[in-house]
């Protein structure tokens, strides 16, 4: 059984990956758009209306973004978000308008990542980030192209 | 190129004492690999390490994030980030815990792309003034021909040489 310590080091521990989950994502983004189309990191700072220091500041270590800026930046990038939410144990997938899909019976609980994992397909990037107290539920967080 | 198509020589790590490093939630789904010495080891565990002194969830942060295969911030001319390569001392690469200030400081080297060796632990606080962080440097080096005495560091021309995949670079912006 955890101590306190020990559940507050692990909530820790998870609020601090899913910051770095989203730096990394946002970092996946950016580096695609700086290959393509040449896109600076002046230029992002420039349209999200911030200092350049401040975003590379973000980048060189996981800051905790709020959801308006993270909203901003893939606004900027050209990029939806899309939150869905997968119950750890039976598989079944949430969405902001409900229940979607289900797992097939006899999903096992290792067939299903604990860790975030980025992932590409498609010109999709998506991130499965653990989440919750009891590690109960997983978010995963799309980001396709618009 | 995945490491698993690398070579590592994992008899000498293991001989010499190290352990591989997993996150503490998950040992699956990992793209890059750290090996650790005994006394690393110790403060990485979550039962070893005094969280007055040392900061387990950011050195673990750290780690998880190098090992899942994320982005993590890489300098070769001592800019800010999370890894960094020293200048002008061979092959020696700090993994830089800061918070709380001053923080700590993990010493070690590449043994191939993809995959850290880590063999010292200080707290930044005794590194300091300068030339005490890099005789703290050399000695990683000798801390390595002692342990690992047939086994040279990896090197690399470039940062993708070293570590693959989605890494930032903190040299360029």
């Amino acid at each position: 059984m955890q101590t306190k310590t020990e559940d507050k080091q692990m909530r820790d521990y998870n609020r601090q990956m899913l910051r770095g989950a989203f730096r990394s994502l946002f970092w996946v983004m950016f580096s695609e758009r700086k290959r393509t189309e040449k896109f600076t990191l002046q230029a992002f700072a420039d349209k999200l209306g911030i200092g350049k220091s401040s975003l590379s500041r973000g980048f060189n270590e996981p800051q905790n973004w709020t959801i308006d800026k993270m909203a901003d930046m893939a606004h900027v990038l050209g990029v939806e978000l899309v939150v869905e939410a997968r119950n750890v144990e039976t598989g079944a997938i949430y969405t902001p308008t409900g229940a979607g899909n289900y797992a097939k019976k006899g999903a096992t609980k290792t067939s299903i990542p604990r860790n975030p994992i980025i992932s590409s397909c498609g010109g999709a990037t998506t991130i499965a980030v653990g989440a919750g107290k009891d590690g109960a539920t997983i978010r995963i967080i799309s980001a396709n192209a618009v | 190129m995945t490491f698993n198509a690398t070579f590592i020589p994992l008899e000498h790590l293991e001989v010499a004492g190290f352990v591989e490093y997993f996150p503490p939630k998950s040992a699956s789904g990992l793209k890059r690999r750290v090996f650790v010495a005994s006394n690393v080891a110790d403060l990485l565990d979550k039962d070893g390490a005094d969280p007055v002194m040392f900061n387990w969830v950011e050195a673990n942060r750290i780690l998880s994030e190098f090992v899942l295969g994320r982005a993590i911030s890489v300098s070769f001319c001592s800019k800010r980030a999370e890894l960094e390569k020293l200048e002008g001392i061979d092959e020696v690469w700090v993994c830089c815990v800061r918070a709380p200030k001053p923080g700590w400081r993990l010493f070690g080297r590449f043994i191939a792309q993809d995959c850290l060796v880590l063999m010292l632990a200080y707290d930044r606080y005794d590194l300091a003034p300068s030339p005490k962080y890099q005789a703290v440097a050399e000695h990683a080096i000798a801390e390595w021909n002692r342990v690992l005495p047939d086994v040279s560091p990896y090197s690399a021309s470039k940062l993708s040489g070293y570590i693959s995949g989605v890494v930032r670079n903190a040299d360029e912006d």
